[in-house]
């Protein structure tokens, strides 16, 4: 297990130089490289911009630019900003925590209602619940994210005024009551793409354990439905959810680009659209990167958790 | 395929083109029986319909505007109401589908083609070649491709055929799993293995016995990526990074009356809900052909 | 530059789609920068009006006596607009509670709603209108425009100018206190002065403060500055600068780049709390504030990037106030139980640059888009009429608008009748022809803002029915300025701006030929003129350099008369429409007077609720 771990690890590191070369590279395909977008400010001399380029060290050969920056990188510096005239780094960290609380309440009720939704499914086969949440579950594939937050939008929070339109609400007018409303539409939204694609994945992996022998032997043995569904096949169907989860944790922090903007959700992904608009680049690496270690680290943990979880997986 | 042996090239071959008709014929029966997909195929041929014919169909131009007709709601003349600009929705909506279905199908073919090159490379050759095309899909899929459009469109003008090209490039590398997988376990198999004996080429071995057995595959995936590519293109011109705005597609004419939501709610509801059912017929579509394909995977 | 306003209404460029602006504003003094101006600090000196005045003087180096340039002839209808009697005006800074009949009510908190956000709050780097409104809460500026935008006393109680009109003396006001508890006195105007010259720092704008060649402590309330050569814009160009406390850059910038930036404090009415990034600002009342302390006991200003978010907060009551609202939802707002819309003027223009290449040389065609292009109509049913069919770049509330100019009519016969003038004949597509080649041109315009969008591609139908062939195209502002921009292929363009003036009526750099950008990515805010010079560039360079080194009022005013009806008739822009600003308030809301001219909180302490 160890040594499948460290394993694991080191292959992951490839794969982050190979982020950083692709980032690096990205930054200096921009028309013109990094430097352009000062120079198309348009009224900057060309000593100016030659003193900008030697203080970014453009002058210097490709490579040294690259390990300049991948050092820098390593300390956790990310640059600054050219609109907000502060470090990148701090940035993306104050939007942080707004982002997690946003992300852990969309999986909170992602993960409770794809277990709802698919245990339920499953013990009930083919019965009419079954094939209403097929059906529904069809439509939530089918809706897309922005329009469905558009639509709680305009029905819980225009039309009928029940609930904030957006915003994260000031925790010093309304306490956490206030914020926990603020939190209902947008954790809502983030989560039911997932809901979808978790309760077949959760019905399924329900019915293959049902379907087992030792289920089979357990009811044969007169155990009462529900313990045999708790102890047994719950258990077991749980194990590859926990890593599809895993795998789909880094997707909500970008799936927050989309919510967070139409709810106005001042975390990481509104930064990320901001920052579009303002074409604000180094911001922009900073989250590609972040989120880019973020989707490895993901994959790295799923992996682990998979392997950890099912004896089946051999450490080879 | 099993039957087939190592019998020479002629018969292998006509071995498999018997079986693999029956195969699609079956299939096809099996489709047919699948309820929702032919509902969802009803609903892509009238979808597809309106938009070739769409000249003929809808009862106003495409930018017919009419000033004093801005933003109202559904009368005789303008079934489901006007836009921001007095254009008669229900003929910009029929409009729209043509630039939304052919994004979703044009990013599908490309997603396809680039998928499929790029997975039978890895699967058929191997080694070290597997190895590196691996690493690299992992290296893409670390860049969340939302981002990366976002980023490009950023820099690059977003024009119908870009759209359509980068979402292709954005997302074949699934499809490209797949289809390696398949190869795979593919390749190890007795008539490839006849087949090489008898000298055909890697290009005859790949297009004549491996791609034909793993095409249900594909054809799954390619419309699971024409419904995820149409989603996209909606996303990207609702944030304001897609097709100019100026073109009429679903997810533009929800930007452009966005700030009428609140007078005109319908031009919020309307094209959303033309887009669920387009991408709800897709997925049907979708799902018809994996139980058709393979029966098991229910 | 030295009123936040001419910086642009950049919202398309911060909060985009989903919050659709209403135009986007480019400045009058800095315009390409501003278009830039998210992207970068920059380190530039908007000298190029420098330089161009500085040439002008040289041609014209009559020694005109200069009082406060703006006004010096309004004196006589009006002397309580004399700056000399600043003193007196400065009274007007105290509390104005006694001027309402209705019972003022103290304390209370007032949610402001913006779907900007500031990029900085550091006043010499932010380039947000939204950045300066904030400010005005927690500094104070030199000087303050009243409702004809003229300027009077502040942190400076006066100025005078020499008879020469080359020194310009300010007495300070010696009841000022900055939030720190340090005393203000001239020292803190010359740290101002220095830092924003200083090319280490790297100033937004120096517009103004660049025209100095000595600046000069008298005592600790005097302040004596030298300019290099008459400049009528000076005062307003330099009165809008808050002004800093020299404690702050004494160990060099950094912290006042990025910390100050962040929380900001100055001697203005309210005291900063806190910025909850991507929430809001918040502030406190200033007991001590030295123009009277405010009645509202805290100030919030909330961003709220969709535009129908912000509307649906105010309908609620969640929000209170919003300022330059948009123009699309101003139905919305006027239906509003509790709330007061205010509509005033602004100095935003609307116009189509036309870059004068190939057919746009021929004046005939650049009418007939004028004919062509309708004006009312889109003020009537895209503006909701909030706005005023336009004439020339300076605004209706200028002092220096001419009256006398009529728009050319909607007319799409007589535009027809030009192009057949020129030779322009009925092509079998209904594209007209000269000689084989098409009467094809190019729309381009400022993405992201759906009423741009809406008028563009009104326009682009309007003209097609006169035959020509139109591509619209709509850009981000950056691509647009960028080396893919129209301005720099060789196709006819129609470029859409929206251009805001600061408060003086000097336009050199729109029409000036030192302004045409020598390269494609140069300076200049005369973009038409690149590829050609116009017929007229004399005669309006000449008109220009005279009106922005005159300081007689009378004489300016005759010149830029001049100016509006050579544009008219020469057209190097269609000019469309001057915006007019939304304001949205309480309607117990007392003491909101919003003012063209200046800041959104220009008078905050003297707001206050009634019962």
């Amino acid at each position: 297990m160890g040594r499948f771990i460290a394993r694991r690890l080191l292959g992951a590191i490839p794969l982050l130089v190979g982020i950083t070369i692709i980032s690096f590279m990205f930054m200096h395909l921009m028309p013109g490289g990094p430097d352009s977008l000062y120079a198309r400010s348009g009224r900057m001399n060309q000593e100016q911009l030659d003193a900008i380029r030697q203080n970014m060290g453009l002058d210097q050969p490709v490579v040294i630019q690259y390990a300049r920056w991948v050092g820098n990188l390593a300390r956790g510096d990310l640059g600054n900003s050219y609109v907000q005239f502060r470090p990148v780094r701090d940035i993306i960290l104050e939007r942080l925590p707004n982002t997690m609380l946003l992300v852990g309440a969309g999986l909170i009720i992602a993960v409770t209602f794809s277990l709802i939704f698919g245990i339920v499914a499953a013990i009930y086969q083919y019965s009419f619940f079954d094939h209403l949440f097929s059906f529904v579950s069809f439509f939530g594939m089918a809706m897309p994210v922005f329009w469905f937050g558009l639509m709680l939008q305009l029905l819980f929070a225009v039309q009928l005024g029940w609930l904030p339109t957006s915003g994260m609400g000031s925790m010093d007018d309304g306490g956490i009551i206030e914020r926990i409303r603020h939190l209902i539409l947008p954790a809502s939204v983030l989560g039911v793409g997932s809901i979808a694609f978790w309760s077949r994945y959760v019905r399924s992996s329900m019915l293959e354990v049902i379907r087992q022998d030792y289920m089979r032997t357990a009811r044969a043995k007169g155990l009462r439905e529900w313990s045999v569904f708790s102890r047994h096949a719950l258990k077991n169907a749980l194990i590859p959810f926990v890593t599809v989860i895993g795998i789909d944790i880094p997707l909500y922090f970008v799936g927050a680009v989309v919510t967070e903007t139409i709810f106005s959700w001042p975390g990481m992904g509104r930064l990320f659209y901001d920052s579009l608009n303002a074409r604000d680049y180094p911001v922009l690496m900073g989250l590609l990167i972040f989120s880019a270690v973020l989707i490895v680290i993901g994959n790295l943990i799923a992996d682990i958790a998979y392997a950890y979880l099912d004896p089946r997986i051999k450490y080879s | 395929m099993e039957n087939d042996q190592a019998h020479g090239k002629l018969e292998l071959n006509l071995a498999q083109r018997s079986q693999r008709r029956s195969h699609w014929s079956i299939a096809w029966s099996r489709f047919k029986r699948h309820r929702l997909a032919m509902v969802g195929l009803g609903m892509i041929s009238v979808f597809t319909f309106l938009a070739l014919f769409a000249p003929l169909i809808a009862p106003y131009g495409m930018d017919e505007q009419d000033l004093f007709k801005i933003a109202e709601g559904p009368s005789a003349e303008n079934w489901l109401g006007t836009d921001e600009l007095g254009r008669d929705v229900l003929s910009r909506l029929i409009y729209g589908g043509r630039i939304s279905l052919a994004v979703g199908l044009g990013a599908a073919l490309i997603t396809t083609v680039v998928g499929v090159v790029v997975g039978t490379t890895a699967g058929y050759f191997g080694g070290w070649v597997d190895s590196i095309l691996m690493r690299f899909i992992d290296l893409v899929l670390a860049f969340p491709a939302i981002f990366m459009l976002l980023i490009l469109f950023s820099i690059v003008s977003a024009s119908v055929w870009n759209v359509i090209l980068f979402l292709g490039l954005f997302s074949w590398m699934w499809l490209a799993r797949v289809v390696r997988g398949e190869l795979l376990s593919l390749k190890e198999r007795e008539f490839v293995e006849a087949a090489r004996s008898i000298g055909a080429s890697n290009v005859r071995i790949v297009s004549q016995h491996l791609l034909p057995n793993v095409v249900a595959a594909i054809i799954v995936s390619a419309t699971l990526a024409m419904a995820f590519n149409m989603i996209a293109e909606a996303t990207l011109s609702f944030l304001g990074f897609g097709v100019p705005p100026s073109v009429p597609t679903w997810g533009n004419m929800l930007t452009g009356a966005s700030s009428f939501y609140l007078r005109a709610p319908l031009l919020a509801v309307m094209p959303g809900v033309v887009l669920v059912l387009a991408i709800l017929a897709i997925n049907f579509i979708g799902d018809g052909l994996r139980d058709a394909f393979d029966p098991q995977s229910r | 530059m030295g009123d936040v306003r001419d910086v642009p209404d950049r919202v398309s460029l911060l909060s985009g789609v989903t919050s659709r602006r209403r135009f986007l504003a480019l400045s009058g003094g800095t315009a390409a920068i501003v278009a830039m101006g998210s992207l970068l600090a920059a380190c530039e000196a908007d000298d190029d009006d420098v330089a161009a005045v500085d040439d002008a003087d040289a041609d014209d180096g009559e020694d005109v006596p200069a009082d406060e340039p703006d006004e010096a002839e309004d004196d006589g209808d009006d002397s309580a607009e004399e700056p000399d009697d600043t003193e007196d005006d400065s009274a007007e800074d105290e509390p104005a509670d006694d001027e309402d009949d209705s019972e003022p009510e103290a304390g209370g908190r007032l949610v402001v709603v913006g779907t900007d956000e500031p990029e900085t709050l550091n006043p010499y780097l932010t380039q947000l209108v939204v950045g300066g409104d904030i400010l005005s809460l927690v500094m104070d500026p030199l000087l303050q425009p009243d409702d004809e935008g003229i300027y009077q006393g502040r942190l400076a109680e006066s100025y005078d100018f020499s008879d020469d009109g080359l020194v310009c003396t300010m007495e300070l006001r010696e009841d000022v206190d900055f939030h720190d508890g340090s005393h203000f006195t001239a020292e803190d105007v010359q740290t101002t002065y220095e830092t924003i010259m200083d090319p280490d720092f790297g100033a937004f704008s120096q517009t103004g403060w660049s025209e100095l060649t000595d600046f000069e402590i008298v005592d600790d309330y005097t302040i004596e500055m030298t300019l290099g050569g008459p400049y009528a814009p000076f005062i307003s160009a330099i009165g809008d600068t808050f002004v800093i406390s020299s404690s702050l850059v004494e160990d060099g910038y950094e912290s006042f780049r990025e910390e100050f930036g962040r929380s900001p404090w100055g001697s203005g009415p309210y005291l900063f709390e806190e910025w909850s990034s991507g929430e809001q600002v918040r502030v406190t009342a200033n007991n001590d504030y030295w123009g009277g302390a405010p009645n509202i006991e805290e100030v919030v200003y909330r961003f709220v990037p969709n535009s129908n978010t912000l509307v649906v907060q105010l309908q609620s009551g969640e929000a209170d106030l919003t300022g330059y609202a948009s123009a699309e939802q101003f139905p919305e707002y006027e239906q509003m139980d509790d709330k007061t819309v205010t509509v005033i003027d602004g100095q935003s223009w609307f116009h189509l640059d036309l870059k004068n290449f190939g057919f746009l040389m021929d004046r005939n065609v650049r009418q007939a888009l004028d004919y062509a292009t309708p004006k009312e109509q889109i003020v009537d049913q895209i503006l909701d009429g909030l706005g005023t069919v336009s004439i020339g770049d300076i605004p209706p509330i200028s002092w220096a608008f001419n009256p006398n100019i009529e728009p050319r009519p909607y007319d799409l016969d007589r535009a027809r009748e030009l192009l057949e003038e020129s030779g322009w004949e009925e092509g079998s597509d209904g594209v007209r022809e000269k000689d084989g080649d098409p009467l094809f041109i190019e729309i381009w315009g400022v993405s992201g803002d759906s009423q741009t969008e809406r008028m563009l591609q009104v326009i682009a139908n309007s003209w097609e029915q006169i035959g020509f062939d139109v591509d619209l195209n709509l850009q981000d502002i950056r691509t647009i300025w960028g080396p893919e921009g129209y301005q720099f292929t060789e196709v006819e363009t129609a470029g859409a701006y929206s251009w805001y003036n600061y408060n003086d009526p000097d336009n050199m750099f729109y029409w000036h030929s030192s302004q045409i950008p020598d390269d494609p990515q140069g300076s200049g805010g005369n973009l038409v003129a690149y590829f050609n010079e116009f017929e007229y560039q004399d005669e309006i360079d000449d008109l220009t350099e005279r009106a922005a080194t005159t300081v007689d009022q009378d004489e300016r005013r005759e010149l830029y008369w001049e100016i509006q009806e050579l544009l008219h008739e020469e057209l190097p822009v269609i000019f469309i429409y001057w915006g007019s600003l939304i304001f949205v308030a309480p309607e117990n809301l007392s003491g909101f007077e919003p003012n063209a001219f200046t800041r959104l909180f220009y008078n905050v302490n003297e707001w206050h609720y009634t019962s």
